[in-house]
């Protein structure tokens, strides 16, 4: 069964308890949609009798064995744009413009489950009807089928803890294996079920799952799911309250900055989330002499919260619901060949600046700088350059094009703070990725506009070419920003 | 790979080959300054992932 409900605004989302059974949790749905969803959203089609994978992956292995009886089928929320039409008696969703595919009309759908409680399921909503989203969200393309429609939505998966046979921890988790199977082929799908039962070497049956994970054990999750996973944990002094460990939050916004979602633990609350995005500053923070990171620049992170609706903004400065420094650890679950961390890339690109010809000629003074570094494919870095050519000297692009990059590179890019604010870089250095934290030059390329020094890393040791550039017209490149999607939410 | 493997660089005009002391001294300072840095920051940063491990995360839904 099919309904439509047209909204003028998201209050309106509060008719949904006229329409949704008791067991679905109608009251706080509606609450909870009408609270978080942006005015752009003008239609809502509720879908009955939906069967969910996931929830049944938790149905047949928990809630069939309960005395509560528990319905097996779920509904699903499904959220368009004031483009959208519904016809009742044709069953029937269309657009005006007949010529424009209704997919681009599509803002997501919400699965809820027959569970009385924590009912918001398996969950993609775009972050553009997010309110208050932050600018940059790693986001995966989701297929959807309703009413014979093929739709496309391209979000970040999310759903409410089961609290009996799942914590926040494994909601995470889960979260972001979702996002990985769905973007990349090489990652298979994992059911709710099967995250809980990934954490142990053994079936803990019951309700141990619900007592809460370590991290060891959201470890050994991205482990059997076929990830590289990085424990990554912030320094801490007892005696010491002030100590605040600046590379922790540095690493963590790059691995998020390279579109690595993040597994992330806050002890003191004993809480797990994903961390899917950021906002920068509007512009550049004051601050004092020294090199400045992108960190330093951040406003917010974009959190995927199993209390919340998707892509909650966790401010930096600020408590509200709670801060981004409040996280204390994270696991970036990797590909395989990345074997160059980002603690290491966080000394070395400070590092040459140790060297005077650097310092001197290539990168931007010292105490002007703001340095942002993220992993990024080989192929990606050239297709970047490619697309800016005319910013580049044409023997620094047949360079680029023909350094015999591994599949991914560290990018480090160093800005004046001027430059930052109008989203330019001064040098760049390309890092491989699968070098060794022991590596005296692990570089590939180091370059501004004027000189460049190249690496041929076929050689051990390997051999360097240095490269005058011409002028071509600029002063300062672009900064590479294609890692993450740029979202529209306001 | 042998001496007399090519270089994919060599076919670009216009690349100067850098003076093979001053590539050594590069290399010198940073063995010498930057990557033991990097080493025992590395080695830090397994050490507090071992020991935190056990910890648990299981807040409820508010």
């Amino acid at each position: 069964m099919y309904t439509w409900l047209p909204l003028k605004a998201p209050a309106d989302l509060l008719q949904l308890r006229a329409y949704i059974s008791d067991e679905y949790n109608p009251e706080d749905v509606a609450d909870r949609l009408s609270g978080g969803l942006s005015p752009a959203v003008k239609g809502v089609l509720i879908e009955e009798n939906y069967i969910d994978k996931d929830y049944r992956s938790t149905y047949y292995n928990f809630y069939a064995k309960k005395g509560q009886r528990y319905a097996p089928n779920c509904v699903r929320l499904h959220f368009f744009d004031e483009a959208v039409r519904f016809d009742p008696a044709a069953l029937k969703v269309s657009v005006q413009d007949q010529t424009d595919p209704l997919t681009n009309h599509y803002y997501g759908y919400v699965v809820l489950r027959p569970t009385g409680i924590a009912t918001l399921g398996r969950s993609v909503l775009s972050p553009n009807v997010r309110k208050g989203a932050c600018r940059y969200i790693i986001t995966g393309r989701h297929k959807v089928h309703v009413l014979g429609y093929k739709l496309t939505v391209d979000g970040f998966p999310s759903m409410d803890q089961h609290r009996d046979i799942g914590v926040c921890a494994h909601a995470a988790c889960w979260s972001i294996l979702r996002h990985y199977s769905e973007r990349y082929s090489i990652y298979r799908e994992f059911l709710t079920n099967d995250v809980t039962m990934m954490a142990q070497e053994f079936n803990p049956g019951g309700l141990v799952p619900s007592e809460g994970l370590g991290l060891g054990h959201a470890e050994r999750i991205f482990q059997a799911a076929g990830t590289f996973p990085v424990l990554v944990v912030r320094e801490e002094d007892e005696d010491d309250d002030s100590l605040y460990d600046e590379s922790f939050y540095r690493q963590l916004l790059a691995y998020v900055d390279s579109g690595f979602p993040l597994f992330a633990a806050m002890h003191k609350k004993e809480h797990a989330i994903a961390i899917v995005g950021y906002s920068w500053r509007p512009k550049t923070a004051a601050g004092g002499p020294g090199l400045r990171y992108g960190w330093d620049q951040v406003e917010a992170i974009a959190v995927i919260d199993d209390n919340e609706l998707p892509y909650l903004s966790v401010p930096v400065d600020g408590d509200d619901p709670y801060s981004a420094d409040e996280v204390d650890a994270f696991i970036v679950p990797l590909p395989e060949k990345i074997y160059y961390p980002a603690d290491a890339v966080d000394d070395y690109a400070a590092g040459l600046y140790d060297r005077d010809s650097l310092r001197e000629n290539v990168l931007p003074p010292l105490d002007d700088t703001v340095i942002r570094y993220f992993v990024t494919t080989g192929s990606a870095f050239r297709e970047f350059v490619r697309h800016h050519q005319s910013e580049y000297d044409p023997t620094l692009i047949e360079v680029v094009m023909t350094l015999p990059f591994a599949q991914f590179v560290w990018v480090v890019e160093y800005s004046t703070r001027a430059q930052w604010d109008t989203n330019l870089v001064t040098a760049r250095a390309i890092i491989d990725a699968t070098a060794s934290e022991h590596e005296e030059i692990p570089l590939w390329l180091i370059h501004n506009t004027t000189q460049a020094l190249a690496f041929d890393r076929q050689t051990i040791p390997s051999d360097c070419r240095a490269l005058e550039l011409k002028d071509v017209g600029h002063q300062a490149f672009s900064r590479m920003e294609s890692n993450l999607r740029t979202t529209t939410s306001t | 790979m042998s001496k007399e493997a090519k270089n994919p660089l060599d076919s670009i005009k216009g690349l100067k080959k850098v003076d093979p002391k001053e590539l050594a001294e590069f290399r010198k300072d940073m063995g010498k300054n930057i990557v033991p840095r990097i080493v025992e920051k590395v080695e830090a940063r397994r050490l507090r992932a071992a020991k935190s491990r056990n910890r648990r995360l299981k807040q409820r839904s508010v």
